[in-house]
């Protein structure tokens, strides 16, 4: 049921994102979109991994041994590795646009993609 | 006009989002027999094997029935946090690309912000300029911490990185003091070519690049799970300074 | 052992030590790039004998596949790794003699694009496929964006390529998740022969893991990037997203739709319908391209989009499936990009003359610089498709292997022919405006370097165009390769059960 609900909450997510993405024409908006949608499908393939009251993957002194049978209390280590090196490669990907954005701005005076040049630029 | 158009635009997005919402909705509820979501019980996922330490496990077709317990050793992987264990060990070649990712990143970050922010601020106040280095202190204890902790406790390089950073970012915005980024480049290289080596090391005595060839250690001790501590205080490193030279890129200020 | 990895690991080297050198000397990287695509292309070409034998698995860290990472080194991936350093290494050969030049940090960012590349190729699991496409991605944005010309329109261009690019990426994510919850393997041999998928869910499935590769090779309606992205890019770089990190995506999407997706795979079930969307997607693609060239007086852009069309064909040509078709294809993207290449160096160089790259300005630059005007004509000779050179041949195979498929086959066939009409006016008439028109003062000689390179790209497309036997071994042979249903077998084989 958790499931399911993490699914319905991370689809949702990716939905506004998209729509963030398609609709708004300030640049600003759109990277905030784009990081929306990156945070719905995070939360979608963590969700995916998710054992109904499972545990962390983690041993610790209180934890039984690990055996084929109680391995199934663990929840799925496998798509919260996934979602580390997403989150990671969402960081540089934003900290890229951003830096394009601000060299954007700096010529063009304008935060909308598709902006007119300023004369200035015209005459570089 | 340009309202309606926006208008038009929103509802159409809206529509256009709404059917493929049914459609995916649709797939995944799709009653035809095969494979669908959720398929795929944890006994049958490849992170059973994770979790059991039993990849190559001398009887690869079973899953040996001794468990794994903390404060025991001899598995093929020694790592407490089975995470960890799938980053640094089992999907190693995953981090290496990430690591590409961040470093890609950097330099492109590098390569675009060529002047610096030339304007004006406001001087810190005497508040900030008092507990930054405090909170510095705190932050660079905190990270190396959760670096050194990766195999042991949720963390690792990546986040331990980040906080390590943050204490960096903390210092350009209180003083507007951009550190030599001489040395962030530096620093940034030779942890580079340290991973690099530690795998090629692995690939020359063990047969496969990042093989283990330090001892794997008991479960939950410090000094265990192989170069795990090794590997992923490299990438701390790395990352910090990474990260450190695109904050300092972005904030400008003197050399 | 395990060796084979160092394919990957040589522009990761030279990446790594260019930040501390570019400390010291400001446009330091220029030799570590060289240094390291030559050996890999050296590397490459003295393991290819041995390959063509029998293919490899390359396991990493010891773990054995599907648990581990592992890579496929194959006729298919090992050529296209040798064509993927042979590129890199002319591209910064010929930016050695470059007008502007380059601080070390693009070269750090092409060697990055290289690496991935290369790793896009050889790899056999879907997440580090994924990640490969990401440090292609990133290192292209800022390359792209960091080229000629006005700094605001190079931005938004990169911009516009970014966040296209983020969402496709981000929605194969979404996908991989999917697949992952449904099987419980990410790695590419396992699902090419496992448990059949819902019909429905595996053509979503399939569908979001294709969508940056659609991306990549530019397919329609996935390439509104390509014109600014082209126009802003410096011309080795242009050169290089249509010679590389296309042929890459291209080489990467046949071993996506006939190999993880094949006959007896999870996703048999949408196999059929994947293909005839990718079928019509291509025929689109082709048409829109070479019209949108046709139409286009910005020379850059103007091979970007034929780059646009012939990649449609080559995506025809490998929805045939038959082994005919797909060696054609093959050839067909092997002479794309070493066209391609030697049409952007020549470009790179006339606008460098000219100051725009505006195709009107360089009316009787053919006269004054008679030599690349030829090398002007070679490429385009070869893109179009003309016997002696090497296009010819992937053209009629694939043209043969649409004919002989019949149903909707026959729309690729007489898309490739309309697509071969408009190249030949746009070309012609480019060749005319070189020979044929004006009379306008060039001063100063073609560069060493353009004329290296362009003699060792124009001797390669007419050798193989004069004697297509020589290559043929290799090509059938990639071919059967990315047609077997042996790739699961393959992989696994170094592995076990799951």
């Amino acid at each position: 049921m958790e499931t399911v609900l993490f699914g319905i909450s991370a689809f949702s997510l990716v939905l506004v994102g998209i729509y963030g993405v398609l609709t708004r024409r300030n640049i600003i908006k759109i990277l905030l979109a784009l990081n929306i949608l990156e945070t719905g499908i995070n939360l979608l393939i963590v969700s995916l991994g998710n054992t109904p009251g499972g545990k962390a993957p983690i041993l610790t002194g209180s934890t039984a041994p690990v055996t084929p049978d109680t391995a199934l209390f663990f929840a799925d280590p496998l798509p919260q590795a996934l979602v580390l090196t997403s989150i990671v490669i969402g960081l540089g990907t934003t900290a890229l646009a951003l830096t394009l954005t601000l060299r954007y701005f700096r010529s063009r005076k304008s935060l909308e993609l598709g902006a007119e040049m300023t004369r200035e630029e015209a005459a570089e | 006009m340009k309202k309606r158009n926006e208008g038009f635009i929103s509802l159409s997005a809206v529509i256009l989002l709404a059917a493929l919402g049914f459609l995916v909705f649709s797939a995944l509820t799709d009653g035809r027999p095969g494979l669908n979501i959720g398929s795929a019980p944890l006994e049958k996922r490849v992170s059973f094997r994770y979790l059991t330490k039993s990849v190559n496990s001398p009887d690869q077709a079973e899953i040996p029935a001794a468990g794994v317990e903390f404060g025991t050793s001899g598995y093929e992987n020694g790592s407490a946090n089975i995470v960890t264990s799938i980053v640094v060990d089992y999907r190693v070649l995953d981090t290496l690309g990430e690591i590409l990712v961040l470093f890609a990143a950097a330099g492109g970050v590098a390569l675009l912000m060529q002047e610096r922010n030339k304007k004006i601020e406001q001087e810190a106040s005497v508040i900030v300029k008092t507990a930054v280095p405090v909170i510095m202190l705190f932050a660079l204890v905190v990270g190396a911490y959760i670096v050194i902790n990766g195999h042991l406790s949720p963390g690792g390089g990546f986040s331990g990185g980040a906080v390590i950073a943050s204490a960096f970012i903390l210092q350009f915005l209180a003083f507007r003091k951009n550190p030599r980024s001489t040395g962030f480049k530096i620093t940034e290289t030779l942890a580079g070519l340290a991973i690099l080596a530690y795998g090629l090391i692995g690939l020359f005595t063990q047969g496969s690049l990042f093989a283990n060839f330090l001892p794997t250690g008991t479960v939950g001790e410090f000094l265990s799970a192989s170069g795990i501590v090794i590997l992923y205080t490299l990438i701390g490193v790395k990352v910090a300074a990474e990260l450190s030279a695109v904050s300092g890129n972005f904030i400008g200020g003197e050399e | 052992m395990n060796m084979e990895i160092l394919l990957l690991l040589f522009p990761v080297i030279a990446a790594f030590v260019i930040p501390a050198g570019s400390a010291v000397k400001k446009t330091f990287g220029r030799l570590p790039a060289l240094l390291a695509f030559l050996a890999g292309f050296v590397y490459a070409a003295w393991l290819l004998p041995g390959v063509m034998e029998a293919p490899r698995v390359v396991i990493t860290a010891n773990w054995r596949p599907p648990f581990g990472i592992n890579f496929l080194i194959s006729p298919l991936s090992l050529g296209a790794v040798m064509m993927i350093y042979a590129a890199g290494f002319l591209s910064v050969l010929f930016d050695l003699q470059n007008t502007e030049k380059k601080k070390g940090q693009y070269y750090l960012l092409y060697s990055l694009v290289i690496t991935a590349s290369i790793g896009m190729v050889l790899t056999a699991d879907l997440f580090n496929l994924f990640v490969f496409l990401e440090i292609a991605g990133i290192a292209s944005f800022a390359l792209v964006a960091a080229g000629s010309g006005n700094t605001g329109t190079a931005s938004g261009a990169g911009l516009k390529y970014l966040i296209q690019a983020q969402i496709a990426g981000l929605l194969m994510l979404g996908g991989i998740a999917l697949v992952y919850s449904a099987s419980g393997v990410l790695n590419m041999g396992s699902l090419s022969s496992f448990a059949a998928f819902n019909p429905a869910f595996a053509f979503l499935a399939g569908v979001l893991i294709l969508l940056p590769v659609l991306l990549e090779t530019k397919l329609f309606p996935f390439n509104t990037w390509v014109g600014g992205a082209y126009s802003s890019a410096s011309p080795s770089f242009a050169g290089t997203l249509s010679s590389v990190t296309a042929f890459a995506g291209a080489v990467v999407m046949g071993r996506l739709v006939l190999g993880m997706m094949g006959g007896a795979s999870a996703f048999a079930p949408a196999a059929g319908k994947i293909r005839l969307l990718l079928l019509v997607l291509g025929v689109i693609t082709v048409l829109y391209g070479e019209i949108a060239a046709f139409r286009e007086a910005n020379l850059k852009k103007m091979l970007g989009y034929s780059s646009i069309g012939q990649m449609g064909m080559v995506i025809i040509g490998f929805i045939i499936a038959d082994a005919g078709a797909v060696t054609g294809a093959l050839l067909l993207l092997a002479s794309h990009s070493a066209a391609k290449l030697l049409l952007f160096f020549v470009t790179g160089f006339l606008v460098s003359k000219t100051g725009t790259p505006d195709r009107h300005a360089l009316k009787g630059a053919g006269r004054a610089y008679p030599f690349v005007g030829a090398l002007f004509i070679v490429g385009a000779l070869t893109i179009m498709g003309i016997p002696l050179f090497s296009g010819f041949w992937g053209k009629l195979d694939v043209l043969k292997g649409a004919a002989a498929a019949g149903g909707p086959a026959l729309a690729g066939f007489f898309a490739i022919l309309a697509g071969t009409v408009f190249e030949g006016v746009y070309f012609l008439r480019a060749g005319h405006t070189l020979f044929l028109e004006g009379e306008r003062k060039f001063e100063g000689k073609p560069n060493f370097t353009l004329v290296l390179t362009g003699i060792i790209l124009a001797a390669a497309v007419i050798t193989a165009g004069l004697f297509p036997q020589l290559i043929r071994p290799w090509l059938e042979s990639a071919a059967k390769d990315l047609l077997s249903s042996d790739y699961g077998n393959i992989i696994l084989q170094a592995g076990g059960a799951l």
